[in-house]
């Protein structure tokens, strides 16, 4: 594809409102995984009480880790999440022709344990956060 | 024989011939000024009877535009009257019910067939046109969402450059895509 100079940074509410449209997209996901499990117990004469601690304790590892890998996984294929999709955002390489999947990877880890990492976008310049400094990537607006 | 010496005329007085001229004058001044008062008169009277004449014909005009408002509205409500009396009379039902059951309903049936065995047959129009008027509102629903975001994103914006006192600089251009 070639360059193109017209194109501008996406705000900070545009990218807020694709994150919390990925994280609903993930939440809905895993709570149909969380039911379908809890199902198959039942069926299978499990006690989903017995259970209940065990799958708590899951879901704060599970789920942050179900957002980064589905964050690395469409970052890496696409440029762009469903969520940003919608808005018509991409993230963009900095320093690279392209987005590597390390970068995608690197990215998606450090927007999940710190996402308050993200207010950083409300002052800088090329409106790039806290995971788009480490990860030397950012925000554009691309529909 | 006597002759008679011819009479010689006398000598006109000058003093007389002014005072002449300047009674002339003063006559002349009053049939001036006797005529423009009958002028002024008659322009007076004229402009006082066009007035009243006018202000008559306005409430005459008044008057016959409400009784013409009037007597629409009373034949407006008088043929809905009619109107409704007829249309929901028996007679008029049966009539409307034959007519109906003689002409219309076997139409429709003759032309429903035709447009189900059409959409058996060729089903992709009516698929093409439902799909482009699905992506048509799904088009108009995500523009309407992106262009709300960008409106927040450059009141944030604002709101930020003002809150840290940051001079509104133009950004710099997003780096090459691949």
């Amino acid at each position: 594809m070639t360059a193109t100079a017209t194109r501008e940074y996406a705000g900070p509410v545009s990218r807020t409102l694709a994150y919390l449209i990925d994280a609903f997209v993930v939440g809905v996901v895993f709570t149909a995984g969380a039911a379908i499990a809890a199902m198959i117990t039942s069926v299978m004469g499990g006690r989903w009480h017995a259970l209940a601690p065990a799958t708590a304790s899951a879901r704060l590892v599970l789920l942050p880790a179900l957002l980064a890998a589905y964050w690395w996984l469409f970052w890496t294929l696409a440029g762009r999440s469903p969520g940003m999709a919608l808005f018509g955002l991409r993230v963009v390489a900095t320093r690279a022709r392209r987005l590597t999947w390390p970068a995608a990877l690197l990215r998606a880890l450090v927007l999940t344990a710190f996402p308050i990492g993200a207010i950083w976008a409300l002052v800088d310049r090329r409106r790039q956060a806290l995971h788009d400094k480490l990860a030397r990537t950012t925000v554009v607006r691309m529909p | 024989m006597t002759t008679t010496e011819p009479q010689s005329a006398p000598a006109p007085d000058p003093r007389a011939a002014a005072l002449r001229q300047t009674i002339q004058r003063w006559g002349d001044t009053v049939v001036g000024a006797a005529l423009a008062a009958e002028d002024v008169t008659t322009d007076l009277i004229g402009g006082l009877s066009r007035r009243v004449t006018r202000q008559r014909l306005d409430r005459l005009t008044v008057r016959g535009a409400a009784e013409r408002a009037l007597w629409r509205r009373r034949a407006a409500s008088t043929a809905e009257a009619a109107l409704t009396t007829v249309a929901t009379s028996p007679l008029i039902d049966r009539v409307v019910d034959h007519q109906v059951e003689r002409i219309l309903r076997p139409v429709v049936l003759a032309v429903l067939d035709d447009v189900l065995l059409l959409l058996e047959k060729e089903p992709d129009r009516i698929q093409a046109l439902v799909r482009g008027q699905r992506d048509t509102m799904v088009d108009e629903l995500v523009g309407r969402l992106r262009a709300g975001a960008e409106a927040g994103d450059t009141a944030v914006d604002r709101l930020t450059s003002r809150m840290f006192h940051r001079a509104p600089h133009p950004e710099p251009a997003p780096p090459l895509e691949q």
